[in-house]
Formats: C-alpha cells, structure tokens, sequence
C-alpha cells in the first residue's frame, strides 16, 4: 500500500442555480487573455444538451478517456503511444473550433463614434480569432442555455443512450438541470498518458494536473485524450492549458476561485487518502458498471490508525491527515454516497464529484398518484430520469442514483418530522441505511453549508515549499514557457494569418514585453 | 374600486387592443407570419439592477437579443433556432434572433426585460428604423381604476401606469425575416474610429 492524498471536489447538483458565477469568475482570473478568449476551464452547461465542445460526452466521435484491452490491460483510446507518435501531425480526434465557437467581441467604440446618421447605431459582433466582423453569432459556450434550440438537437445528448427519449421533449414532460464542469484532476489522467512531451505530471502533494508550460510542445494529444474536453489550446502560445484547481489558493489554504464564489454554496473541497498501489487493478476493472464503486474502495478511512500509520510512513504530513479526517468530500462521496464521479466509464478515476439533482414530482397534475415508498415519494416519480443521471454519473448503474437521492428525500423528511411534526422519524432514515447522526451532519453540510464545513484546505507545508523553492531558484516566475519570454508564437490552430491579423479592440489587458 | 368592481382579484379575458388585426399581412415579406401572445419576464442575471447585458454573459447566452418561442410556432412559421425574426405589431417592432425552445408554450413568445438594442440588433422593415427591445411591441392600456389617486399599489409609479403586467397584455406578429438590414450606411467591415482624445 502507498498512501497519497488528493484534493477534490463535491458539487451539489441540487443546489446549482445554473448562475455562472463560477465560470465568469474562472474566466476573469485565469482565461481573460489573448489565445484563451475561447477557453472556460469552468462552464455550466444545461442539460440535456450536447455541452461544450459539442457533443463532449461522444467518445465514440473524440476517443477520449481509456479503453480496455482484451488483455485486461488499459491504454488511450486514442491509441498506444506509438500511435499517438505516429499521428502526430495530424490528428483525427481534435476538436475544431466550430466545435468550440467563434469567440466575439463587440464594436462598442462604434456607439461613440459613429458619424451622425438618421438611425440610432449598433455594435456589431466581431472575431476575436479573425478580427473580422461577424454577419451573425451562430454557437456560444453555453448555446444551450435553459433549454436553448430544438430538443431534437439537444437530444444528441449521450446521456439519453438506453433512455426513450421521444417523450421528454414535450413541453409536459420536459426536464433539465444545469451541469457546472471543470478539470476532474483524474486519478488516472487520460491527458498525461497523452501527451508525448511528458509535459502533464500529477502533483505528488495534491493530486493537481498541472502542464508544465516549458515542456508542452502543442501536440494537443491531451486535448485528444481528455474524455471532458477540459484542456484548451492557446493559439497565441502555442501550448495548451487547463484548470489549475487554483494551487496557489490551494496551497495557501483557500478555496478555489470557482468555489470561494459560488453563490449556491454547492461547491466543497477537502482531502481524501487513497491507495496509490490499486488505481492501475481499478481503472482496468472489467465491468464498466463496477468503476465507480471500485474507485470508492481505493480511498483510505482517514480515522484508521493503520492508515494513519501507514500514511505518515509515506511523508503525508499530520496536519492534512487530520484535513482528511473533516473532509467535506469523504463523507459527501465516502461515507453518505451522496456525491458520484462523472462518467466513471471513461476509466479516468475523476476527482470532482455530483450529487445528483432531486426534481419536481413528475405526475404532480394527478394528485394522489404519485408513487410513494413510505413517507418519501418514488424516486421514479421524480421529472429527472433516473436512467439519464446513472449514465451521466455511474456508468448506467441505476442503483447508486437511487440510493442517493432517496438519502436526499429522506434527510428532507426526518426535518420535516422534527421540525413540523415534533417528533423524530428515525423510521425513514432506517430505510435508506443512515443513522440520526449522519442525517444531522448532512443536513448541517448540505443545507447550512458553513464555509468551515465546504472548504476543508491543508495549507502547503512551508518546508516542503524550500524544497519546490530551489527547484524554480532559477526560473522566471509564472510564464508561459518558451524561457522567459512571454511565449507566444504565430501558431494558429484556427488557420488565420496572424501575422497579418489586425488589432482589434482589446477587452483585456494583456502582458507585452 | 367596489364601484368597477375591482375590490378582488378575478379572471378578465385580455384586453382587445388591435394592435395586431391592423399589422398581420399587411406588409408581408412572402414569410408566414403568426400570431402569439407576448411575454416579457425579467431577465435571469438581473439581481436588482445588475447590468447583465456585458460581453461576458452575452457570450453565456446567444450574443444579442433573442425571443423565444415554441418548437410547434417555429415549425408552423418555418423557423429555426437562431433565425433572424420579426416580432412586430401596432405599437412598433423588434428584429432579433430566435432561441426555439420546448420550455416555451405553444401560443405564447418571450423577450426577456433588458435586452440592449445598441448591441447586435439590426434595422426592421416595418418600422425603417433600427429593431426595438421588448417594450417596443407594448402600450400601458390605461382604465379608470389606474388614476385613482392615493396609494401606491393603485395608481404606481410617475413613467409607468400600471399595477400589474396584465394592463399591457399584448398580442405580436412573428416571422422570419427575409434580409438583414443593418441601416449602418456604408455596410463596410471597418473597425471603428477611436474616441477622439482631445475633447
């Protein structure tokens, strides 16, 4: 057994307002700059919807994620390393920016400025990749937004597969719930195992994936590899780039940007110890369905005396073992099974985990009808189907959705019983496997959602950090490789000149030497 | 108020304002046109008077203003999402695109509140000026009850008779529209002047 301990993170599905703060956030502190315009390493998307790029889920179009041989061995379904070397110049499996958008600007400096005429004027859309005017805005980051477009197009969503879904595209039966996605800071990263530079590494103290921006040669096979579609070109530097988890909050002990201003309060952060040793037997589990629940078992019980033994053998400091013992994300993914992995099938082993959203009654209008399992009602008669969550979070397995959101309904109705009737319900808690205590803490963590309950951070060890120290001593600070240049080049994935590109006005403020 | 019988809340049918009989067809664009009832709720990002029509959430959205409507109305009119339409009646006009959604319901066209006219809205047809926003299609119907003087929940605001939305209940005409008129004069992919600094 080698013990490693991760940073991850619960969303509570339940809770998302779909508000985008998050995104706007994200975007404003690590993505508001020349080469980025296009790139979100957080988005909300709504759903059902085909997301951001299209049809992201569609491994069967990107092959992204891992795939598991006959030999019970796994690699990239893009291929063994020497098939990724072999195509390297040209890539089949890369999104294209019609697969993203044509990110825009307006000409607002035309509402000043326009001669005087007989009409009002108008700012028109501008490229930002182009600089040219745009005749029309055709797809957006979130095109999708409530519900945006036919359902027919929607509906190409993968998380319908085995799901009849005609139906739900009437405006009686219609369903939707928002999906906020970042970088899943994978177990068993697809991206590193891309990438034929060895520039992706897994940070040894927190699990972070990190780029090292002076190894990345933009070969984009980790764009590829990625099942979520969660690293981004930069065209202007020629290298790619994705969520960073915000380390150097992180390692001051602050939530990530994302979390710190989600006004929902659905984000949480804290430590899990996990068996370093098993994630190779895990990922190349036979049955798909049996990922998410053998992932589980590869994280450590933080309060046991031999983990914690064992975890100080292998240089885990104390202060994140008793980090691991409050976290948010134990008992949220552990411990309750409230929180579950997206798309468990890819093999990735993901690190940001959902609880799956509760909806509206579906058969409400016929009152008295609705199917009940004691005091709480059906989870069958929720509007969600509960086959669309399993195959967004479970691999299809229906049976861990349901747990989850019967423990959601049931935690609801042992307040109820206390707080309205007076007298506790212990009887429904029974029913769904959980004690009083648990029932309490959920309620303190999912419904009060202290600060000091989501965000469990050890800060980074300041001896450690002497150790990191020496390694940068003759660095250049934060850049984006190329030495100490500010690394951009005249690649373009996009295929505009830009040499010749004209200047367009600029939104952002960008570094020049 | 007992007097017009108003004292308690009851069904009326909506109001007749004919302000669509006059405009269906009558200066058609070879496009079928349709008539819905119109909505205006307030918009999503809005919290009190948060300015939401910046680069950013336009980019979270569609990039301009937009009108929603109902898959069944989009295919009778031959709409698709992201259409250049037409939303028009007496009281004037709105060019936009549309965003073709099962959340709407058949019969009925939404705008939400706040949608800027000064970005990515071209010039209408109907009106030879450029598109309106979304109070442009509407007109406060004023009935006795609204000037009675005294309190606030009877005779609101100084700009804006009306207690309630019910008063400015309105029918549209929607179509597609034929050809996008940006009345920018010279129609040339120019980038604008910048703001002269010596003023």
């Amino acid at each position: 057994m080698k013990i490693r301990s991760q940073i991850g993170m619960v969303l509570n599905l339940d809770k998302c307002i779909g508000c985008h703060t998050c995104s706007i956030t994200c975007k404003n502190v690590w993505t508001s700059r020349e080469g980025m315009e296009y790139a979100w390493f957080n988005n909300v998307e709504s759903k059902p919807g085909v997301g951001y790029p299209n049809n992201w889920e569609d491994q069967d179009k990107w092959n992204g994620g891992w795939k598991r041989k006959e030999n019970g061995k796994i690699e990239p379904k893009i291929g063994s390393k020497m098939k990724v070397l072999s195509k390297i110049f040209a890539n089949p499996d890369l999104p294209e920016m019609d697969d993203y958008y044509e990110p825009f600007d307006f000409d607002y400096q035309h509402l000043h400025t326009a001669p005087q005429g007989k009409h009002q004027p108008t700012a028109r859309p501008r490229s930002l990749v182009s600089g040219k005017r745009m005749e029309k805005i055709e797809t957006g980051p979130n095109w999708e937004e409530i519900m945006g477009g036919e359902f027919e197009k929607r509906s190409a969503d993968k998380n319908f597969e085995e799901v009849e879904k005609q139906m739900y595209g009437e405006y009686e039966n219609s369903f939707m719930m928002y999906l906020p996605r970042l970088c899943e800071h994978c177990l068993n990263p697809a991206c590193v195992a891309s990438c034929p530079s060895g520039a992706i590494y897994k940070r040894d103290e927190d699990g972070i994936v990190l780029i090292d921006q002076d190894k990345c040669r933009g070969w984009r096979m980790c764009v590829s590899g990625c099942p979520y579609k969660k690293i981004y070109f930069n065209w202007k530097s020629g290298k790619s780039e994705k969520c960073i988890f915000c380390y150097p909050r992180i390692e001051a002990g602050q939530p990530t940007v994302c979390s710190e201003t989600c006004v929902g309060r659905i984000r949480y952060l804290g430590v899990l110890l996990y068996d370093a040793d098993r994630i190779e037997e895990v990922a190349s589990s036979e049955k798909e369905t049996d990922l998410y629940e053998n992932q589980l078992s590869v994280f450590l019980n933080p309060h046991d005396p031999e983990v914690i033994a064992q975890a100080r053998k292998d240089g885990i400091s104390d202060s994140v073992i008793e980090s691991a013992q409050q976290s948010p994300v134990y008992k949220m993914a552990v411990d309750w099974k409230l929180a579950l992995p997206l798309h468990p099938e890819y093999r990735t082993m993901p690190m940001v985990w959902y609880v799956p959203p509760l909806s509206p009654i579906q058969g409400a209008a016929d009152a008295g009808a609705i199917g009940m399992s004691g005091v709480i009602p059906d989870v069958d008669s929720l509007r969600i189907p509960i086959k669309y969550l399993a195959n967004m979070l479970t691999a299809g397995d229906e049976a861990p959705v349901r747990l989850a959101l019967k423990r959601l309904l049931s935690m609801r109705a042992y307040k109820r019983s206390q707080n309205v009737e007076g007298e506790e319900d212990l009887k429904v808690l029974e029913d769904v496997g959980l004690t009083k205590l648990q029932a309490e803490e959920m309620y303190r963590y999912l419904a009060i959602a202290n600060y000091e309950d989501r965000f469990v951070i050890p800060p980074a060890h300041r001896e450690e950090a002497v150790k990191y120290a020496q390694h940068e001593s003759d660095g250049c600070g934060f850049s984006f490789g190329n030495g100490c240049s500010n690394g951009n080049s005249d690649v373009n994935i996009f295929g505009a000149k830009k040499a010749n590109r004209k200047d367009i006005i600029k939104t952002v403020q960008i570094w020049e030497n | 108020m007992q007097a017009f019988g108003e004292q308690l809340i009851g069904y009326r049918p909506p109001i007749k304002t004919r302000a669509v009989e006059l405009m269906k067809d009558h200066q058609s664009n070879g496009n079928k046109e349709i008539v819905l009832n119109f909505i205006t709720p307030h918009q999503k990002w809005g919290i009190h008077s948060t300015y939401s029509d910046n680069l950013l959430m336009l980019t979270l959205s569609r990039g301009g203003p937009i009108v929603w409507l109902s898959e069944e109305d989009a295919k009778s009119a031959g709409i698709v999402d992201n259409d250049w339409i037409d939303v028009f009646n007496a009281n004037g006009a709105i060019a936009c695109r549309a965003v073709v959604s099962q959340r709407v319901k058949t019969g009925m066209v939404m705008m939400y509140h706040a949608q800027e006219r000064i970005v990515n809205t071209p010039g209408s047809k109907l009106t030879g000026t450029r598109g309106g926003h979304h109070n442009s299609v509407t007109r406060v119907v004023m009935k006795p009850t609204h000037m009675i003087g005294g309190y606030a929940q009877q005779s609101w605001g100084f700009n804006y008779y009306g207690t309630v939305g019910c008063n400015r209940d309105e029918m549209v005409v929607i179509r597609k529209m034929s050809e996008v008129e940006w009345l920018e004069g010279s129609d040339t992919d120019d980038l604008p002047q910048a703001l002269p600094q010596d003023i």
